[in-house]
Formats: structure tokens, C-alpha cells, sequence
């Protein structure tokens, strides 16, 4: 689905990415993790093709990522912080907007909005405001309901379950389960490790420009030996020195 | 149950006024139906200034009859947009009623909407302002009027109900009488009168052929609204530039209009800064040039989806067209009254339009800029799109000078076309550039 060949972005004369490689197999949930400013985010909009390369090659569904097809990008499906709602429209009519873009039939994405609004909202009176009176947590519900109203074969997400109550959370995962199967993969950057654990099969982790590592979820926590946020700690190198020399506390 | 329908017609008006848009509309509207009676009065009255003149009255006569067919003609196209909703879902405790009570209150109720209040402000303006043949105006307009509404009704109830086989027949047979009595008999004077109640009474004849409810209730699930619109009108940041943009030409012009009727001279000498202030450059200094700065989410749905530009200018354009008809019918219901040159006003302002429009497109791919505040500090577009425009302004009001300069037009299309070109060419390799501008934080 998607392969990275030695990627790098450097913005000015700042270097982002160094030297990425991956690679996005069907059926697979590709979880990529990080510190906060580690390039997650740019990396994800490098694949989407909204940021320039600076060297290396990406493809997707074996093409090369800038030279998709109207058809191609109608089997991605995206949810980027809230960067695509449109807020001065309600949440039925963003739907409909993406729905239509993605030439969804009229009648299958009725009944699509219909449903993903029924699991994923209380108040379906919702779906008549403005995006922009949402909530937080009510953006980041729209964005993924838009990112799979088509069913696309690859789904990119970045930080889905960050700003969500672990209800949603949940519910939002459990969607996923049920979205994966063979012709699909999904891409995901987040924070959330309790619920990266629950989907992911494969861990990215990203730090200092470089992704440090690249393997199974298994391999990962040593076959489920040791919890997921410890792996992590063990790669990412927490600041913990620093913490000593604070006296005042 | 008349009064009670027009009470709750009446409520629920008054009810749609405390929207500020709809308050915006209706006060737009009842002064746009006023002005025009008054322009179609004021220009019958100039046609039968002189009495001897044949040709004069020939024209006039001509005049009403053309307002009279227009009445008619749009009161019949309504029939493609349903407004249909029960009365018994209102009126309950009326119920049961004889049918006929039943018809003449639906019929009655028609007429208490508000297309048919701001057309009666038209005809009524006119009725006032007109010298000659007042009454004879008002009666044919308002028969016309009626008429058509019932010949709409008529042809409706052979879409909306199911009808016994005699209703049909009965339906189609008075519609063709209808139109062939139009076609054949010249004295329409009388037909004028006669051909309403004609239609009142089979239209009471096809109510009592309904053998089935309403196949479907035709009154719209608002759901999905004009998207375009809302874009415009939820985005604060477009809203205020363009109100005060708009309010300001309003007043400019106005004052304009009030020194050439009392003063006979032109504000501003009627110079450059006069002709800036007709032209539509105004949207697209405030906004248009830098269309995705203001709508930077919708271009990411594009860029996503690899839209290409083609696709994605009929899109910019609905979104341009409700503040161009704005900018069109603020600009021409004041200037053609302060400016006589009705062919150099139409060519400066729509090739000034073609030329801003395409240029928009260029503004807004190459020199975009984000839009944090409602009124930005630094301007809200391009300095070099708002100085192109000038330009393009300051250039086409050459041709007041001298008729040789409307030789601009073609170069002034032929460089719009340029322009639209070059954005179509540059897009996809400055949608990178337009992503980290857009987006920077």
C-alpha cells in the first residue's frame, strides 16, 4: 500500500526527516509513534503529497505518490487534525461534500451518514449545526466519519483518538477492528498507546529526524513481555537527569 | 379559519424577521420591488409624455403588456418549485369542513405568501407613479396575476394528486381552453377577467376528483442547505468585509445619485476614484484575490482529493456569485440613474469583471495569505492583486475620454484569459507553496 524509500524534508535549513524507510502492507495497522515535534505530522502530509519531498521517493498502491490517479485517491481516506472541515457548514452537509467528492451514491451515503452518525454522536440533532460550535472531541468524530464515508483502501490518520472521552476511544477502535480486513491498511500517528496497543500490528517510532524503529507490534513488546509505553521509554530516552537537579519541587 | 390562516402566516413572518439575514432580505426585497414599480411607472410615463406621438403610445401599450406577460410568466413558473403543505395540519379544529370552504381557504391562503406581497408592491408603486391608464394597469396585472397562479394550481393537481379519470379530462381540457383562448381572441381585456374565475371554478371541479391523499408532501426536508452560501455567510471573516464593502458603495453611490439629481455634477468629478467605486473590485480586493486564505479547509479537501483546477473553478465561482449579483444589483439600481452612457456602464463594468475574476484565480494560487483576523492588519489579499485592480479600473475608465479606447476590451479579455491559463498551468506545482502558507503556524 504504501512504501517510503530513504525520505528526507528539511524546511529552510532545518532537517525534519533523515533518511525513512517503511513499508505499509494490506492488512496491516501501522502505528507510527513519537515525541511531540518528532515529524510525525510531516511525514504524514509528505505521503498525502501536501508537502514537497525534499529527497528520497514515496508510492502508493504502487505509484508514485505525486502521480495518483483522481481513482487512486479515491481509496485513500484522511483525517489530518481538523484541517479539512470546513466550519462554516453543518455535519451533514460536510458529509455529503466529501461523500459527493469521493463519488459516493446518493442513496449509500445517506444511509452511511445516517449510521456513523447514530454510533458515533449521542445528539443526532448534531448533525444539523455548524462544525464550528462542535466540541473538540465532536471535530475529531466528523474527521474520521468523513475519512471512511467512502471505505477507502488506505486509511491515514493523524492522533484519531487524542481530544476523545474513552468511550469514543473505544468505539472508535472497535470501528477499526471491524474496518481492517485484507484489502486494507491503516495508517496512524498518535499518543494513545493504551489504544495503539488494542489495533496496531506494526510500530514506527520516530525520534531525533530518523525512525529508530520499524517492526511487528510483537517485536515491539517482546512478545507481549513487557507493556507498551515501557518499550517505548526504552527507545525514546526520557529526561529523567534533568528531573534530579529540579530542588524546589 | 381564514383569519386563522392568515394569523399564522402572519406569525410566522415575523418569526423569520428576527433572523438578521432574513430581516436583510425582506428589507432588500420590499425596496427592490418598490424601485422597480417605480422605474416601470416612471418609464411609462415617458413613453405617454406626448400624447401625439403614435409611436409613443404604441410603445407604452407594448410596456404593459410586457409587465403583464413577465406577472403571468413567473407566476406560472413557480409551479417548479412546490410549496404545497396540508392546512388540516394547522387548522385542526376547523376540520371536517365542506370542500368547498376547504378550496377557497387553500386558494386564499396562496396568496398570503410573500412572492405575492412583493409583487403587489411592484404593481402598486407602478399604479401610483403612472399618469395615464392607472386603473386599467392595476386590473390587468392583478388578473393576470391571479390567473396564472390558478392555471398553476390547475397543472399541479395533475402532478401532485391522483385524479378520477373526469378530473383529468377536465384539468387538461380547461388548460388547453386556457391557452387557446389566449392565442385566438385579441380583446385579452376581457379574458383577463373572465379566465380566473373560469380557473377557480375547475380547479374546485379537479379538488372534488381526488380520489387519493397527496402522493407525497412536496414541502422540502431542510437538510442540505446551500453550501456556498453558508460559506459566505458563516465565515465571519468574509461576512464583514464584504457587509461594509457594500454598505459603503450603497452610501457612495446614493450620495452620487442625490448630486447629480440636485447638483448635476458627478462625485469626484466623476474621475478615476468614482469608477473604482462602480467596478466589482471591491470583492476581490477584500476577499477573492486571496480566495483560499479565507477558505483554506476547502482547498485541503481538494488538494487531498488531487482535484485539478478545472474541477475546482466552477466551485470558486458559485462561491463568487451570490457577492457579484449583490455587487450587480447594488451597481445598477443607482448608477444608470446618475450615468447616461448605459453602453460605456455595461462594458467597463462586466469586462472589469471578466478581468478581476480570472485574475482572482491567479491572485489566489501565487500570492495566498493566511487570514487570522476578522480585518487583518497587513490587508487581507495580495497588495499587488489590490494594485492590478486599480490599475485595470483606473485604464478601462479611459474610455469616457474618448470611444477609441474601447479597443481595451479585447485586450482587457485577452489578458483575463491569459491569466486564467497561467494559474490552470502553475497550480499543481504551487500547491506546496500554498499548503505551507496556508498552514504555517
Amino acid at each position: 500500500m504504501i512504501k517510503i524509500n530513504h525520505l528526507s524534508k528539511i524546511f529552510g535549513k532545518t532537517k525534519v526527516l533523515d533518511d525513512i524507510n517503511l513499508e505499509l502492507k494490506p492488512n496491516e495497522v501501522y502505528c507510527l509513534l513519537g515525541k511531540n515535534g518528532a515529524g510525525k505530522t510531516t511525514l504524514i502530509s509528505l505521503i498525502l503529497d501536501l508537502v514537497e519531498l525534499t529527497e528520497g521517493e514515496i508510492s502508493i498502491f504502487d505509484k508514485a505518490h505525486d502521480s495518483l490517479s483522481a481513482e487512486d485517491k479515491n481509496r485513500i481516506g484522511v483525517a489530518i487534525e481538523n484541517l479539512a472541515l470546513i466550519e462554516e457548514i453543518s455535519g451533514y452537509d460536510y458529509l455529503t461534500f466529501v461523500g459527493k467528492m469521493y463519488k459516493v451514491p446518493k442513496a449509500i451515503l445517506e444511509q452511511r451518514i445516517a449510521d456513523l452518525f447514530r454510533y458515533f454522536f449521542e445528539n443526532e440533532s448534531d448533525i444539523d449545526k455548524n462544525i464550528g460550535k462542535y466540541s473538540t472531541g465532536m471535530k475529531k468524530k466528523i474527521a474520521f466519519c468523513a475519512a471512511v464515508i467512502h471505505t477507502p483502501d488506505l486509511l491515514v490518520l493523524d492522533e484519531p483518538f487524542s481530544g476523545l472521552d474513552p468511550l469514543v476511544a473505544n468505539q472508535m477502535v472497535l470501528f477499526l477492528k471491524k474496518y481492517q480486513n485484507e484489502q486494507r491498511s491503516i495508517f496512524i500517528s498518535s499518543h494513545d498507546l493504551g489504544y495503539v496497543q488494542k489495533i496496531a500490528t506494526q510500530i514506527g517510532v520516530l525520534d531525533e529526524t530518523k525512525l529508530v524503529y520499524n517492526s511487528s507490534l510483537q517485536n515491539f513488546t517482546e512478545e507481549g513481555e513487557q507493556a507498551l509505553d515501557a518499550a517505548l521509554l526504552k527507545i525514546l530516552h526520557p529526561n529523567e537527569a534533568e528531573l534530579d537537579k529540579i530542588d524546589w519541587i | 379559519m381564514i383569519a386563522s390562516l392568515f394569523w399564522i402566516n402572519l406569525k410566522r413572518f415575523f418569526k423569520s424577521l428576527k433572523k438578521p439575514l432574513e430581516l436583510l432580505g425582506q428589507i432588500l426585497l420590499f425596496f427592490v420591488a418598490g424601485f422597480y414599480g417605480f422605474f416601470a411607472g416612471y418609464i411609462l410615463n415617458e413613453f405617454e409624455s406626448s400624447k401625439t406621438d403614435k409611436l409613443a403610445n404604441s410603445q407604452a401599450n407594448y410596456f404593459i403588456v410586457l409587465i403583464i406577460s413577465f406577472v403571468a410568466l413567473i407566476t406560472l413558473l413557480r409551479m417548479f418549485r412546490p410549496t404545497y403543505i396540508p392546512q388540516r395540519r394547522f387548522l385542526l379544529k376547523y376540520y371536517p369542513i365542506s370542500l368547498f370552504t376547504r378550496y377557497v381557504a387553500t386558494v386564499l391562503t396562496d396568496f398570503q405568501k410573500s412572492y405575492f406581497f412583493y409583487l403587489s408592491i411592484f404593481l402598486l408603486t407602478a399604479f401610483v407613479v403612472m399618469k395615464n391608464d392607472k386603473f386599467y394597469f392595476l386590473a390587468s396585472a392583478f388578473g393576470a396575476l391571479i390567473g396564472a397562479h390558478l392555471l398553476r394550481r390547475l397543472i399541479q393537481y395533475l402532478i401532485d394528486f391522483k385524479l378520477k379519470s373526469a378530473g383529468i379530462l377536465a384539468s387538461i381540457s380547461s388548460i388547453l381552453i386556457i391557452f387557446l383562448l389566449f392565442w385566438f381572441i385579441e380583446n385579452h381585456d376581457i379574458l383577463l377577467v373572465l379566465a380566473p374565475i373560469f380557473l377557480f371554478f375547475a380547479g374546485f371541479f379537479a379538488d372534488t376528483q381526488i380520489i387519493e391523499n397527496r402522493r407525497q408532501e412536496v414541502v422540502r426536508k431542510k437538510k442540505q442547505t446551500n453550501i456556498y452560501w453558508k460559506m459566505l455567510w458563516n465565515n465571519k471573516k468574509i461576512r464583514t468585509p464584504l457587509i461594509v464593502g457594500f454598505a459603503l458603495k450603497l452610501i457612495i453611490l446614493s450620495v452620487d445619485l442625490v448630486m447629480v439629481k440636485l447638483e448635476g455634477k458627478q462625485l469626484f468629478d466623476g474621475k478615476f476614484i468614482y469608477w473604482l467605486l462602480v467596478s466589482p473590485t471591491i470583492i476581490f480586493t477584500y476577499v477573492f484575490n486571496n480566495t483560499w486564505g479565507f477558505w483554506r479547509s476547502l482547498w485541503v479537501n481538494f488538494a487531498l482529493q488531487s482535484t485539478p483546477f478545472n474541477k475546482i473553478v466552477p466551485i470558486i465561482f458559485r462561491a463568487l456569485l451570490l457577492p457579484i449579483l449583490a455587487d450587480i444589483i447594488i451597481t445598477f439600481s443607482i448608477v444608470p440613474f446618475a450615468w447616461s452612457d448605459y453602453v460605456f456602464l455595461f462594458s467597463f463594468y462586466f469586462t472589469n469583471l471578466l478581468f478581476l475574476i480570472a485574475f482572482s484565480f491567479l491572485w489566489s494560487v501565487i500570492l495566498p495569505k493566511p487570514i487570522n483576523q476578522v480585518i487583518p492588519k497587513k490587508g487581507s489579499t495580495t497588495p499587488w492583486g489590490a494594485f492590478a485592480s486599480f490599475i485595470a479600473v483606473g485604464v478601462l475608465s479611459l474610455m469616457t475620454m474618448s470611444d477609441w479606447f474601447y479597443f481595451l476590451i479585447p485586450l482587457f479579455l485577452i489578458l483575463a484569459v491569459i491569466a486564467f491559463k497561467v494559474a490552470h498551468d502553475i497550480y499543481s506545482e504551487k500547491k506546496y507553496k500554498l499548503f505551507e502558507t496556508l498552514f504555517k503556524e
